[in-house]
């Protein structure tokens, strides 16, 4: 085999290098020195190139107050400890061997305790408005990936807000950062207002008045959305501000088998397990008065089993 | 139709602003442009909406990075933003050096390498940036890589300028 090139180094570290393609890398690994040294090398620059993608996220200077939805970074990859990304990366090539001894048993698609997965294999649409026009028509195989921190905690306020969860008195502080919100909410839908007069005053455009029209409502009701998901983001920072932590009373867990390592990601609790087909993770977050658990699996997982592994949970 | 953009929004917006706010440095505009591409997203709802809204939003930066580059220099936010941090003034000033220091060198990446880096950051897999970008499968380790290296040495080599400066 010859060496091995940076694109396939850094594959490897990603852990995106298919199983069946693992064997002859490692035994070239295994007596190349030359290429074993640039996996550690690449490996440092990977390490340093996360820090630096993170820098931008220094919420302390760069935000303002409501910067909490977009912070703290997903991190991955970042999570994966280099050393680790490549140990998975060669352990697919038993996954196969771990789950014959009793690990997960089968494979299942997304199982959700907290809310329905956006599951879909389908191409990008092509009917969609005219930004669409540059961006690529191959069809995507849609990857569930782990939802980023904020994401999953925006995903369970929905939840907490229909249980206990949900403050009944706001801070003054979350009380400004709503009516602020509100204020620019009035700012953006007087903005929608004027695109649409624009629209219906220049009829010659390139944009025909019906999509205009379309589009400077569809403006609005996102903008309503955003003011909607915002308020909502401030009263989950009160509950979060007591859920974050270690949580009170036991985990949620996949019976039979051990998680590879427990991350924390906000006030969420994460359990990833290793399958054959990738990693399972359990994200459990406190709602209410107990923890609510789902299941992120990687793409390409029948559907066929999925209550099985939900079964599992206990 | 509500019902679709909140679950738009409970699944993607967070993640889809912090990727803007990481390729703009603004803010404002990543929440502007977030915006844009959830209306444009209830328009003509996408059967695949993650690729979608992100390769919508790329496409969105671009087109607005270059009407705004004929009329405007863009301000670095943390000056702006400065005041409004609770840091002591010396430190805020160190953070912000550093975030501009890291902007710089994003800025020397090819858009494709950028957009390729933060898409990974957002934990696209491969097949995700591929499609996304248009790229094919096997270069996105390529232009990881490069983007990568690109980005620590762009880094390094303003780091090395700024203390030779000072």
């Amino acid at each position: 085999m010859p060496h091995l090139d940076d694109g396939l180094i850094h594959e490897l570290l990603d852990g995106e290098v298919p199983s069946d393609r693992l064997p002859p890398i490692q035994a070239h690994l295994a007596s190349c020195a030359a290429c074993q040294a640039r996996l550690d090398e690449e490996r440092e620059l990977m390490a340093e190139s996360d820090q630096l993608i993170e820098a931008l996220d220094d919420v302390s200077v760069a935000t303002p107050a409501l910067l909490p939805d977009i912070a703290p970074a997903p991190r991955r990859a970042a999570e994966w400890p280099r050393q680790l990304a490549w140990a998975a990366s060669l352990a697919l090539a038993v996954g196969l061997g771990y789950t014959a001894g009793g690990g997960l048993r089968a494979p299942d698609t997304v199982v959700d305790g907290l809310t329905a997965p956006s599951a879909t294999t389908s191409s990008l649409d092509d009917r969609s408005a005219e930004a669409v026009a540059e961006e690529p028509a191959g069809p995507p195989p849609v990857a569930s990936q782990a939802v980023p921190a904020r994401e999953r905690g925006t995903a369970a306020t929905g939840v907490a807000g229909a249980g206990a969860a949900a403050p009944t008195a706001a801070p003054p502080q979350a009380a400004a950062e709503r009516a602020a919100v509100a204020v620019d909410s009035m700012a953006r839908r007087e903005r929608a207002d004027e695109a649409r007069r624009d629209a219906a005053l220049a009829p010659g455009r390139s944009e025909p008045v019906a999509q205009a029209n379309r589009l400077a409502a569809a403006r609005e009701l996102v903008s309503e959305q955003d003011v909607a998901a915002k308020a909502a983001l401030a009263a989950d920072r009160e509950v979060a501000g007591v859920a974050v932590g270690v949580p009170e009373g036991p985990l949620w867990r996949i019976v039979g088998t051990e998680p590879l390592r427990t991350e924390y990601a906000g006030d969420a609790v994460r359990l990833v397990y290793r399958h054959s087909l990738g990693e399972v993770v359990l994200v459990q977050r406190r709602v209410g008065t107990e923890m609510g658990w789902r299941l992120e699996v990687p793409p390409g997982f029948p559907a066929d089993s999925l209550s099985a592994l939900q079964g599992r949970v206990r | 139709m509500t019902d679709q953009v909140a679950e738009l929004f409970r699944e993607y917006h967070g993640s889809l602003v912090r990727m803007l706010m990481r390729r703009t440095g603004d803010r404002d505009r990543a929440e502007e442009i977030a915006q844009e591409v959830f209306a444009r997203a209830v328009v003509a709802p996408p059967r695949n909406p993650r690729p979608w809204l992100f390769a919508v939003a790329l496409n969105l930066v671009r087109e607005e990075g270059r009407r705004r580059a004929r009329q405007e220099r863009r301000l670095v936010l943390y000056k702006a933003e400065q005041p409004t941090s609770a840091l002591r003034p010396d430190e805020a000033l160190d953070r912000g050096e550093r975030i501009a220091s890291v902007r710089d060198a994003l800025d020397q990446l090819s858009e494709r390498d950028r957009d390729a880096l933060l898409l990974k950051a957002e934990g696209f897999s491969y097949d995700d940036i591929a499609s996304t970008l248009g790229l094919a499968r096997g270069a996105v380790g390529t232009t990881l890589s490069r983007a990568r290296r690109k980005l620590v040495e762009a880094y390094r080599a303003g780091e090395g300028a700024h203390d030779a400066a000072s």
